[in-house]
């Protein structure tokens, strides 16, 4: 199931509400559990038993990774078990029928392919397992003794599909104790109240509708914007030749640009509003990544819990920078290769992946000083064109397509510059692209700030719920017509 | 009454607790409550039907895509959503969709984009057919509302020029085959087209019917039509990009109501004994009302005097002259190739002494049909 479907909207979420505020406190973590399970279930009823596999491997490994107390070569033991469970995982079902392929195509030889249907948000919950199991070992955190906190943990279903990866260090405590209305404890208080035996169960308000507003401004994000700008894309890349022209095939890679920022961060800011709901608080995922003024900025603003668990859990073990330049460069293009192959079982993405590496090489040895010495309108510039060459190699997945891609944009595919149909496009999607490229920067936050700050009961009472419920309404509307409603960090 | 910051800050975070809520709970119960359509007249479709709970639908995972599309088709307000949204589209600019321009005066107008080889394939087959004949073949090819009202496209517009393909159809066309064009009889109407469907009006089939009548050596008869409307008519157009600010059209057509018609479906093995399905004007598709739809044979036996029999090849433009002619022909053979396959329209001319052919076909459908291949 997605976030952006109606049954998601208009069946489970009410459900899973309902649910969660009525079940006394005790229960409020199985309850996430189960529901999260049937969240995944759903749509893949036979893979939720790998996940609970994951679960189950990674609550044991975890309780013996603990060097406090067991011994050394135990946890270590327990640690290397989780790897390969994980990556034999992401190996077996992602990875698999990509390394046959080229075997096949190297050799002449014609093994058959597994042709295994890649499930849902499996690069996400091992990854997240993995994080705790190492974490455990490392001694950052303490090992969970209760297989259904950590199974909440690993199932919890805002994260479960798209991320953000959100590390076990980082809600440890949220997912022991944290604050959540039950609508039976409140029964019980009123019962007992006289005797002053229990405390009155507390709603946190403010959570709760920052959550409605994160989750409102997500759902937009994606089924309103990212979907409509995703039509621009798909019919510029499926149209005929004769249809375009270098400008179109610019227009095409920029949409294909907006479009993977809303939809994934919209999908990252409906996850934060949906666990501030339910009690938790996440990291930050994204953050305006297309107001970067370079690529190691852009880096630090997009898909932040990606790059950080690379950066911890596999750049720095490998010696980070520590081992001098020529072990840092190979470091840095070991991390990048990886995180292009995470985004999919493809060569695009580990292009992808070595082209953004040898980006922040370039620009940690040798553009560091002049970048800062640039206006910023001109470093930003820089930056973006490289983000969206970059999107124009992650946004084809067969070879021809992306080269006869490149060769279109930068005049090699025989095309005229402009044509009728690019008038066109561009006529009609230009207030859209307008909407984007506002909607990129903080600017709309900083409009909402200043006329709270000029008059704070209007914009909290009337203007933020009135722009919640358009939201809502809008996106409700695209989503019941909509064709276009793919989610492209689902392949990961 | 005056809040300090604690109990505005409270205010805010209720009131946004009640407009989620309220929002959830009225899809909810309005979809739980409403009953479930089996047809959607707006898109002209049958909708999804609650999915059965099987169990290799549940391990399969395929119960969570009939789900969603059960769901959305049976949403609460699902045709005031669409309207919203097409409308929003529209106010950011978005002029086509679905490949429907909103154009000026009202008017949706269906893009057009030349599909050369299957236009040329079309008309090879036509004239293959006309060559097996040794009866008169007229071709009378309808421009669409696009090219009549070309003046009222939106700035920016992208489509080709069905005056190109015409002509190039003229061109290509076996000397067997007289060519009608009514494109300069359509631009002197005051209104050739409906505004929300992509059918041309009675006043356009009425006139261009008539001056192809005269062009092939008929005298117009002096009859007393009767001319009907029906208020509240959105087109198929319409469907296709439903938004709010669009107006309706009204829906005509012209009777005859002193002649007697039998019609027979042919293959259904029904008759009637009008041209005109009057249950359809209540409906949304109010088009179809003229024969009652598409059929893949028709036989229309009409009192009018003549001797003469005609052959219409056709789509559904042609169900609007099917009243003029009627009154020209005493029999009349109607054939829609989408439907009519496996069978020999050559060995029908032959068998039930045709006088004469009429293909008539608007521009739309010769560029995108793909059935031509059936004619023989």
């Amino acid at each position: 199931m997605v976030f952006s479907s109606l049954v998601f909207l208009f069946a489970f979420l009410p459900a899973v509400l309902l649910l969660y505020f009525v079940v006394p406190k005790r229960l409020k973590n199985l309850t996430l559990f189960v529901v999260s399970l049937v969240f995944y279930a759903w749509g893949e009823p036979l893979y939720v038993l790998l996940m609970i596999g994951s679960i189950l491997i990674a609550y044991m490994t975890g309780l013996f990774a603990d060097k406090s107390k067991n011994k050394p070569i135990v946890a270590k033991a327990a640690v290397i078990l989780d790897v390969v469970w994980s990556i034999g995982l992401l190996f077996l079902f992602k990875y698999a029928d990509f390394i046959i392929e080229n075997i096949n195509s190297l050799f002449s030889t014609n093994i058959s392919l597994l042709n295994y249907s890649l499930p849902i948000g499996i690069s996400f919950y091992t990854f997240q397992s993995l994080s705790y199991v190492i974490d455990v070992y490392r001694g950052n955190v303490k090992s969970q003794k209760n297989f259904i906190t950590l199974g909440t943990y690993v199932a919890l279903f805002p994260q479960l599909v798209a991320g953000p990866i959100v590390r076990y260090a980082d809600i440890e405590k949220q997912l022991e104790n944290r604050s959540s209305f039950s609508l039976s404890d409140y029964f019980v208080y009123l019962s007992r109240r006289k005797k002053g035996e229990c405390d009155k169960p507390q709603f946190n308000y403010n959570q709760f509708a920052s959550g409605i507003k994160r989750f409102s401004v997500g759902l937009a994000k994606k089924a309103i914007l990212a979907n409509s700008i995703y039509e621009l894309f798909n019919t510029i890349s499926t149209s005929d030749y004769s249809q375009l022209s270098v400008a179109a095939s610019w227009l095409g890679v920029i949409a294909y640009t907006f479009e993977i920022y809303f939809d994934f961060s919209g999908y990252s800011d409906m996850a934060i509003g949906l666990g501030k709901m339910l009690g938790f608080d996440f990291l930050e995922n994204f953050n305006y990544p297309y107001i970067s003024t370079s690529i190691t900025d852009f880096w630090r603003r997009w898909h932040m819990s990606l790059s950080s668990w690379f950066r911890d859990y596999v750049y720095i073990p490998l010696g980070g920078n520590r081992k001098g330049k020529a072990r840092q460069c190979l470091n840095i293009m070991i991390v990048w290769s990886l995180t292009g192959l995470w985004h999919g079982a493809s060569w695009n993405f580990v292009l992808w992946g070595v082209y953004f590496g040898v980006l922040l090489m370039i620009e940690k040895f040798l553009l560091k000083k002049p970048l800062e010495k640039l206006p910023n309108v001109i470093t930003h510039i820089y930056a973006l064109f490289f983000i969206v060459i970059g999107w124009g190699i992650f946004a084809y997945e067969d070879t021809s397509s992306l080269v006869g891609n490149f060769k279109n944009m930068f005049g090699f595919g025989g095309l005229p510059l402009w044509n009728g149909q690019t008038t066109m496009w561009f006529v009609e999607y230009l207030p859209i692209i307008i909407i984007l490229i506002l909607g990129s920067t903080p600017l709309a936050k900083s409009i909402g700030e200043w006329i709270e700050g000029k008059n704070t009961s209007l914009y909290q009472c009337v203007l933020e719920p009135l722009s919640t419920a358009a939201m809502l309404l809008l996106s409700a509307a695209y989503l019941a017509s909509s064709s276009y409603n793919p989610f492209i960090y689902f392949r990961f | 009454m005056k809040l300090d910051d604690k109990q505005r800050s409270r205010l805010s975070c209720i009131i946004l607790i009640c407009v989620f809520a309220v929002f959830l709970l009225a899809f909810v119960v309005g979809t739980i409550l409403s009953e479930d359509r089996d047809f959607s007249e707006m898109e002209n479709r049958t909708l999804a039907q609650k999915p059965e709970i099987s169990k290799e639908a549940v391990s399969s995972g395929k119960l969570d895509d009939d789900f969603e599309e059960y769901y959305s088709d049976q949403i609460f307000l699902k045709d005031a959503l669409m309207a919203m949204k097409t409308t929003c589209d529209y106010a950011v600019g978005k002029t086509c969709q679905n490949g429907v321009f909103f154009g000026s005066d009202g008017y949706m107008l269906q893009q057009y984009i030349e599909d050369t080889e299957n236009v040329e394939a079309n008309i090879s087959y036509l004239n293959d057919f006309a060559k097996k004949l040794d009866v008169d073949v007229d071709l009378l090819l309808v421009p669409n509302s696009i090219a009549v009202n070309s003046d009222k496209l939106p700035i920016g517009a992208f489509t080709d020029d069905q005056l190109e393909t015409v002509s190039l159809i003229e061109n290509s066309l076996d000397e067997n085959i007289a060519f009608f064009n009514p494109y300069e009889i359509l631009c002197e109407l005051e209104q050739a087209y409906y505004r929300t469907d992509h059918h041309w009006t009675a006043a356009a089939a009425k006139t261009t019917i008539e001056q192809w009548l005269l062009s092939a050596g008929f005298q117009l008869k002096d009859i007393d039509y009767s001319y009907n409307q029906t208020e509240n008519f959105y087109g198929s157009l319409y469907s296709k990009a439903p938004a709010a600010f669009v107006k309706p059209d009204t829906f005509d057509y012209y009777e005859n109501p002193t002649l007697n018609v039998t019609v027979e479906y042919v293959s259904e093995s029904s008759r009637s004994d009008s041209l005109i399905d009057e249950s359809y004007l209540d409906k949304k598709d109010k088009y179809s009302s003229l024969l009652g739809g598409n059929f893949s044979q028709i036989k229309i036996t009409s009192e009018c005097e003549s001797d003469e029999k005609l052959l219409l090849l056709k789509d559904s433009y042609a169900n609007a002259v099917v009243p003029i002619l009627a009154n020209y022909f005493s029999e009349i053979y109607i054939i829609d190739l989408r439907y009519f396959h496996f069978e020999s329209v050559s060995k029908l001319v032959e068998e039930q002494g045709i006088d004469r052919v009429l293909m008539l076909y608007n521009v739309d459908f010769i560029n995108e049909d793909k059935n031509f291949v059936w004619l023989e």
